[in-house]
């Protein structure tokens, strides 16, 4: 209630408000980012270019919503490119030889802590590549730690949906995985 | 790969999801015996390894990004503020463009002179020779002949036109060769060649 005032209000013209909004989120966009890309500049730049998009989109906020759950979008929307060409960098290297070890994630090369790195971020590009809704219910459960009823609950949903929405989020990287 | 039926029994399990005692050791037996859930549950574990995010790994956002993320707004405002102030009002500029429009062409139907039907007519009975082709000429169409149509139950050539209003000389040209002025005309005129125009003026009418 309070936040839907608040936004009303730097809707209304009282735009430095809005620093309230970037005090409460920034810790969730900047932690939420990283997670994404596993690097902290990306992070620092996606978390100030995700309120500068949502300062001056602000008008589209839908109020049935709530702003964390906008946040969710805008920020793995944004950070959808970043992925596709992280992954061009850290691919282009040995892509076509490290192919057949990352099935299921079974490392044997030398290097693990690389390969850990690169199945990491192969996976984030994949999460981030599902469809909108099982996306963000994925991430709540992995980035937040958040059980199927949170989740449920955080994103007015039944609990149901979010048990088929996990198992089909799930089953789509199980494929994707087995077949990269 | 088939998927066993279980598979989202299984996963259910490994969310911590189950509550009934039963379903918690049959899926425990059932992953001793199923080669395929047993993947999908390693599968699971390997995502949660990946994924999951641990408590000790959440980071205290830069101190300066607060101030770095207002300021960067702040620039943006300022420069979509400072757009040349043209690109905003300009489409301001199409109101008193389409009133003008508007307005002028209103000003040009509404002045310009509407025109008028007159009817040119010539009774078989009025002239004493034989009538094949009447045609009426004038000033209304630069002395061009245009021939009348004969209308058989009441025995006269006649023709409708539209013309603009004014005062304009005419003569019939009967059986293409003879000149002859209106008989029902409103008025002649001497054209200086010895011979009579008919006259036809609109304000008269």
């Amino acid at each position: 209630m309070e936040e839907i005032e608040l936004i009303k209000k730097i809707l209304r013209g009282e735009r430095e408000l809005f620093k309230e909004i970037v005090e409460k989120y920034q810790g969730f966009v900047y932690n939420l980012s990283y997670w994404l890309l596993k690097d902290k500049t990306e992070a620092e730049d996606v978390t100030q270019e995700v309120f500068t998009k949502l300062y001056f989109n602000l008008k589209k906020f839908n109020f049935k919503s709530t702003l964390k759950n906008w946040l969710y979008k805008i920020v793995t929307n944004h950070c959808k490119d970043k992925l596709r060409r992280k992954k061009i960098n850290a691919l282009s290297l040995e892509e076509t030889s490290y192919q057949p070890l990352y099935k299921m994630g079974y490392y044997v090369t030398s290097n693990p802590v690389e390969e850990n790195e690169y199945y990491s971020l192969l996976l984030r590009k994949y999460v981030n590549e599902l469809p909108e809704k099982y996306k963000t219910i994925l991430i709540m459960h992995y980035f937040e730690n958040k059980d199927y009823k949170e989740i449920a609950k955080a994103m007015k949903i039944p609990y149901s949906t979010v048990r088929v929405y996990i198992f089909r989020a799930r089953k789509v990287l199980y494929k994707k995985l087995k077949h990269s | 790969m088939k998927r066993c039926k279980y598979a989202e029994l299984v996963m259910l399990y490994f969310d911590k999801e189950l509550t009934n005692e039963e379903n918690i050791t049959f899926v425990e037996k059932h992953l001793s015996s199923c080669k395929t859930c047993k993947e999908w549950y390693d599968y699971l574990k390997k995502l949660d390894a990946s994924l999951r995010s641990s408590s000790s790994e959440v980071l205290t956002p830069p101190p300066n990004l607060l101030v770095h993320t207002l300021e960067k707004i702040d620039r943006y405002e300022s420069v979509r503020l400072e757009k040349p102030s043209f690109l905003k009002w300009w489409p301001y500029l199409l109101i008193p463009a389409a009133v003008s429009i508007i307005c002028i062409v209103a000003y040009t139907i509404l002045t310009s002179p509407k025109e008028i039907i007159v009817k040119f007519e010539l009774r078989e009975s009025d002239l004493p020779y034989t009538i094949t082709k009447v045609a009426v000429v004038g000033d209304f169409n630069n002395w061009e002949m245009e021939n009348l149509k004969f209308v058989t139950r009441e025995r006269k050539w006649s023709l409708k036109k539209r013309i603009k209003p004014g005062r304009y000389h005419y003569m019939f040209v009967i059986n293409g060769t003879i000149w002859l002025p209106d008989p029902n005309a409103e008025g002649y005129v001497e054209d200086g060649y010895g011979n009579k125009n008919s006259i036809l003026d609109s304000n008269i009418m």
